[in-house]
């Protein structure tokens, strides 16, 4: 959007305020300042800008939802402190909860509004109100795209290089898969998104036996809880986050490995290499102790599914030619010495 | 009764004088007796535009 354009993404809809009960308090009554001040800045003075940070704000009416999302992943971050604690001491743990956890990670959680009522702020930028301030049940392209802007949507739209995710071309959205259980929790305090029970599933929808063809079935049979999903339907190469440093982001690069799943080491998945080098955390005081515990490669859902890929054409590609199979020389350089865990070697065709 | 009533009915000029004084503030300044300055600046193009500034950009962060 045009800096000059930028104001008109705060233009609120005047029939809302008549018509919606969420307007009858008046402004102030969510976003405090001075209603009755003269300047601009007068009136910002003690603005709060995402009124909803504190769910208890929309609990007075949304009791429920308020009471359960509390402890949801998108409001605690909680995923994000799990994924690196593994690499910490416990006086290391200490330091990343009071001097990163609070200031970075819980800096990115979102607010009831952030999803209805106005595009989260990612670097500062926001797309603005989504319906000039009306309270949207669902918006993906504005909410969930500029949070997972980074490789999640861009590979699902394509827009990140090959194909677009085959569900996004049939017209599926972020919504159609990720229920709302799964982002106003359950009341379930759950530190990983893989926990999550509510979370989505291509057997959801794709029912085992239910294969139009023979070849389907029998392949889907024999590698039942051996393979992901994935594994095969992933359409080509996906974003990688390498070279993380505190505050200065990291370097996205397209790569495809395949390698047993960390978290499951029976079966091979889709790998995606996790920023975290071996001083992202120094300037904090952090050295991870236990940095060689956890690898640098974590089990991932490639958001640009394809029914016919090369993998499902052809048995070689994976069981003679071992195409992007993880090998001790390609994994990165200088990384956790827990990534050799995850190499996996095909076993030749019978 | 009627004769009672025509007793207590107060003149229409008294009417019209008594609105003009608790009233007249208030039908001045029609804005400010119907919506806030948040609204009054808020649904308003002009005046918004005259007062936004541009946010400056910062891409150095990383993102999911």
């Amino acid at each position: 959007m045009p800096a000059e354009s930028q104001y008109k993404s705060y233009m609120v809809d005047r029939k809302l305020i008549d018509t919606d009960p969420h307007f009858s308090g008046g402004c102030p009554s969510c976003h405090r300042g001075n209603e009755k001040a003269s300047s601009r800045e007068k009136a910002h003075t003690g603005f709060v800008k995402r009124p909803s940070t504190d769910p208890g704000l929309c609990g007075k009416c949304h009791d429920g939802i308020a009471k359960t999302y509390k402890d949801s992943l998108h409001f605690t971050t909680a995923g994000l402190r799990q994924g690196v604690s593994g690499r910490f001491s416990a006086k290391e743990q200490k330091i990343f909860d009071e001097k990163v956890f609070q200031q970075s990670c819980r800096s990115c959680h979102a607010s009831c509004g952030d999803c209805h009522v106005m595009s989260p702020s990612v670097a500062g930028v926001s797309t603005g109100l989504l319906k000039g301030h009306q309270f949207v049940a669902r918006d993906d392209t504005k909410t969930c795209a500029t949070c997972h802007g980074g490789r999640v949507y861009p590979e699902f739209t394509g827009d990140f290089g090959g194909s677009a995710d085959i569900h996004y071309q049939k017209g599926m959205t972020c919504l159609d898969c990720h229920k709302k259980a799964e982002f106003h929790g359950t009341g379930v305090v759950y530190t990983s998104k893989t926990d999550v029970k509510e979370k989505p599933a291509c057997a959801n929808c794709h029912k085992p036996g239910s294969e139009k063809t023979q070849k389907a079935k029998t392949s889907h049979a024999q590698h039942k809880d051996k393979v992901s999903c994935y594994a095969c339907h992933a359409g080509g190469v996906y974003t990688q986050c390498t070279d993380c440093h505190l505050g200065k982001g990291a370097t996205p690069k397209p790569g495809f490995f395949l390698g047993l799943n960390p978290k499951d080491k029976k079966t091979v998945t889709t790998l995606r290499i996790t920023p975290t080098v071996r001083d992202t955390f120094a300037s904090a005081g952090i050295a991870m102790e236990k940095y060689d515990s956890v690898p640098n490669y974590w089990g991932t859902p490639t958001h640009n599914i394809k029914k016919r890929t090369e993998r499902t054409r052809s048995c070689e590609v994976c069981h003679v030619e071992k195409q992007d199979f993880l090998t001790k020389e390609t994994l990165i350089k200088n990384g956790s010495r827990a990534n050799e865990l995850l190499l996996y070697n095909p076993k030749p065709i019978k | 009764m009627k004769k009672y009533l025509s007793r207590i009915l107060v003149p229409s000029s008294a009417i019209a004088f008594a609105l003009a004084i608790f009233t007249g503030p208030w039908l001045l300044h029609p804005l400010d007796a119907v919506e806030s300055g948040c609204v009054s600046c808020h649904t308003n193009e002009r005046i918004l535009k005259s007062l936004h500034s541009p946010v400056k950009v910062d891409i150095s962060e990383g993102v999911g």
